[in-house]
């Protein structure tokens, strides 16, 4: 029953935030104590892989180390942000920004953007996975346009859109998959395993045109160039600790899904071809990126391009394979723990600053001293300098991919550079220089850094070292998608 | 669709679309004598002919859009090559490996399938009213579940209304952001939309 509890728990708590109706506080506990559930909940259940190699339950649910990473980041970033959330709506509500009701419509939509989440990396069914990624889409909709100004709303719409056509193309994908295997196979709940021993006895060109749908529809969600368009307006308009789940967990969900298919791929077909069209996607993400980091003007967009070229890391770690595939899969939960603390460090500078553009922004080390110090770690962490985890992941990746494809890391080599400066030139404007006029020095409430302190510790332990556990499940979760 | 103007006609031929899929599903029901395939039918005729047009219908009468028309980007003849061009691609011999292991009767129908996914894809690429491309989106989803049942994808009765349940829940949402969008622009087109590239 653990996976239907870890499901049931975020159900609950949207019940329950639908129920109570104006009391704030009731809200914000609620969802804080069912996210520290969800994290002692992932924890047992990746003890429980750790033991069996994987965990059923009756024949919808199933965890393997793959899925249980993903699991744990969810709760785990998921309970940080609901910490941060907390800080961040208390001090919007006294700014008179929103109202109570609008916390609660936050949290019911919270919730269940959790637990669809956990949906669609526990379940065995690719379509009930499709079904929750578009979940996704829905829950979060009203999140963008969650200030109901005209740009919010702008932005939410073209989230729609753009996500749900992508989604679509992914379902169309997910058919090209299902439709052979299903009539093969006669039956009407298709599991992965299933599909993967159906695998071989479909056209592998059939296949090759189902990976290209499946790539563009999830890349979409994941934020890949070219279809990333809807993510700098959403992360710039959208409620900041959403966009941090959006950046450090929502796009590891739809890697998620791409992986399941690649890993599905490798058995039927030869791995090359998704491997190259993920280098492709990875490579075009990261170069887009960096270009458009360097003359940027709002540092919300700046982190949103961040995300974009860490999507690329990633789809380049998985498409060069090997080594590269495990440094990526530890890449992706360094850079999940970076981006939040970044976000969350954007936050504290927007409550305090009220605006998005950088120029507007100036001697946040003497208005924020802590947010200021966090920042510049989660800067550090994030553009790959040692000795943060996300230096050792990027020269795994690049390292193991030099032999085969050595344009390719050195294109990369070049734009992370890009990035490098572009970023560094933004932040060190924004940290010094006069304070701006009117601004009152000071972090506004400990909800707002303690959550981001505890995602440092979190990142440079880890960034030290990984636990055996850990190390256990990354082995075997690297040996399953490849 | 594509010629059609008028933001309630263009409702209607969604509905009439819909209600086509219904009698493709009713009739593959009875040929497979399944009661749950009945039941996916009638479930479908409820949210997308019955529901879905009554939503966007009053969110036209809500917004007084009765008037409004939808317009394109290209204009009638370029978007009849288009379509044109589109057709050619859905036959080519290239796309054949999607179909190439079905029955032949069964296989004939497959690009036609195919031409309406593109055609409604080009709908949401081509359209400016924010309704016209919720209908473009619609009608995409209205082409992969008739491709899918052609390709011969039997799901199970549960898979089948979540997918709709899905979709029943992006209508609203979406109703709701059409008139959301109407309100804060005072149009639904969304040419409208300019509060992001102006920052």
């Amino acid at each position: 029953m653990m996976i239907v509890s870890l499901l049931s728990i975020p159900f609950l708590a949207t019940i329950v935030a639908l129920i109570v109706r104006r009391n704030k506080q009731w809200l914000e506990y609620i969802t804080l104590i069912a996210s520290v559930a969800e994290v002692v909940l992932a924890f047992f259940l990746a003890k429980k892989v750790l033991q069996f190699g994987i965990y059923q339950e009756y024949s919808f649910f199933s965890v393997d180390a793959f899925s249980v990473l993903f699991v744990l980041i969810i709760t785990v970033i998921g309970m940080i942000v609901a910490a941060y959330s907390i800080g961040y709506l208390r001090q919007e509500l006294e700014k008179k920004i929103i109202s109570v009701d609008r916390i609660r419509i936050y949290y019911i939509l919270y919730n269940l953007f959790v637990m669809v989440m956990l949906l669609a990396v526990t379940t065995v069914s690719p379509i009930v996975m499709w079904i929750a990624i578009e979940a996704t889409t829905l829950s979060t909709a009203f999140l963008i346009s969650f200030y109901n100004v005209p740009a919010a709303t702008e932005a939410a719409w073209k989230y729609l859109i753009i996500n749900s056509v992508g989604l679509l193309l992914a379902f169309l994908g997910t058919v090209f998959f299902l439709a052979p295997a299903s009539s093969l196979a006669h039956d009407t709940f298709l599991s992965w395993n299933e599909l993967a021993e159906m695998i071989t006895r479909i056209d592998p060109r059939l296949l090759k045109v189902a990976f290209v749908f499946v790539l563009v529809g999830y890349g979409t969600k994941m934020g890949l160039v070219p279809m990333h368009t809807w993510r700098p307006d959403t992360y710039s308009k959208a409620t900041t600790p959403v966009v941090a789940l959006f950046s450090g967990v929502l796009l590891n969900v739809a890697l998620f899904a791409i992986l399941r298919f690649k890993s599905i791929m490798n058995i039927g077909v030869d791995s090359s071809f998704p491997e190259q069209a993920l280098i492709a996607f990875g490579l075009l993400s990261i170069v887009l990126a960096a270009l458009v980091m360097f003359a940027q003007k709002n540092y919300k967009k700046l982190l949103a391009y961040s995300s974009i070229e860490h999507a690329g890391l990633l789809a380049l770690g998985f498409g060069f394979g090997g080594v590269a595939a495990v440094a990526a899969l530890i890449h992706m939960m360094y850079h999940a723990l970076a981006k939040s603390l970044l976000f969350f460090s954007a936050g504290n500078i927007l409550l305090k600053y009220n605006s998005t553009k950088i120029q507007n922004v100036r001697g946040i080390i003497s208005v924020l001293p802590i947010t200021s110090v966090l920042c510049l770690i989660g800067f550090f962490a994030i553009v790959g300098m040692p000795p943060f985890g996300l230096f050792w992941t990027e020269l795994y990746i690049l390292s193991s991919g030099v032999i085969q494809h050595p344009v390719v890391v050195a294109i990369v080599v070049f734009s992370l550079a890009i990035i490098f400066i572009g970023f560094l030139r933004y932040l060190s404007a924004m940290m010094f220089g006069k304070p701006t006029e009117g601004i009152v020095k000071g972090e506004s409430n400990a909800w707002t850094y303690i959550p981001a302190i505890i995602l440092v510790v979190v990142l440079v332990v880890l960034g030290i070292y990984l636990p055996l556990p850990l190390r256990t499940l990354l082995r075997e979760a690297s040996v399953i998608i490849q | 669709m594509h010629i059609v103007r008028k933001n309630t006609s263009f409702i209607f031929l969604y509905g009439l679309q819909s209600a086509v899929l219904t009698i493709f599903l009713v009739i593959l029901a009875i040929d497979k004598a399944s009661l749950e395939l009945f039941f996916i039918a009638a479930v479908t005729c409820l949210v997308k002919v019955v529901l879905a047009p009554w939503f966007f219908y009053r969110v036209i009468a809500r917004n007084r859009l009765h008037l409004s028309t939808a317009s394109a980007y290209l204009n009638i003849p370029l978007t009849l090559i288009v379509l044109v061009v589109l057709s050619l691609i859905a036959y080519s011999d290239s796309l054949n490996v999607v179909w190439h292991y079905l029955p032949s009767a069964v296989a004939s129908v497959v690009p036609l399938n195919i031409t309406v996914i593109l055609a409604s894809f080009f709908l949401v690429i081509n359209r400016k009213g924010a309704l016209s491309q919720i209908i473009g989106i619609l009608s995409l989803e209205n082409g992969i579940v008739f491709l899918s049942s052609f390709l011969g994808l039997e799901q199970s009765f549960a898979l089948e209304l979540g997918v709709i349940f899905d979709i029943f829940v992006w209508i609203i949402i979406a109703a709701v952001f059409v008139s959301m969008v109407y309100r804060q622009f005072e149009s639904i087109s969304i040419t409208k939309m300019k509060h992001l590239i102006e920052e």
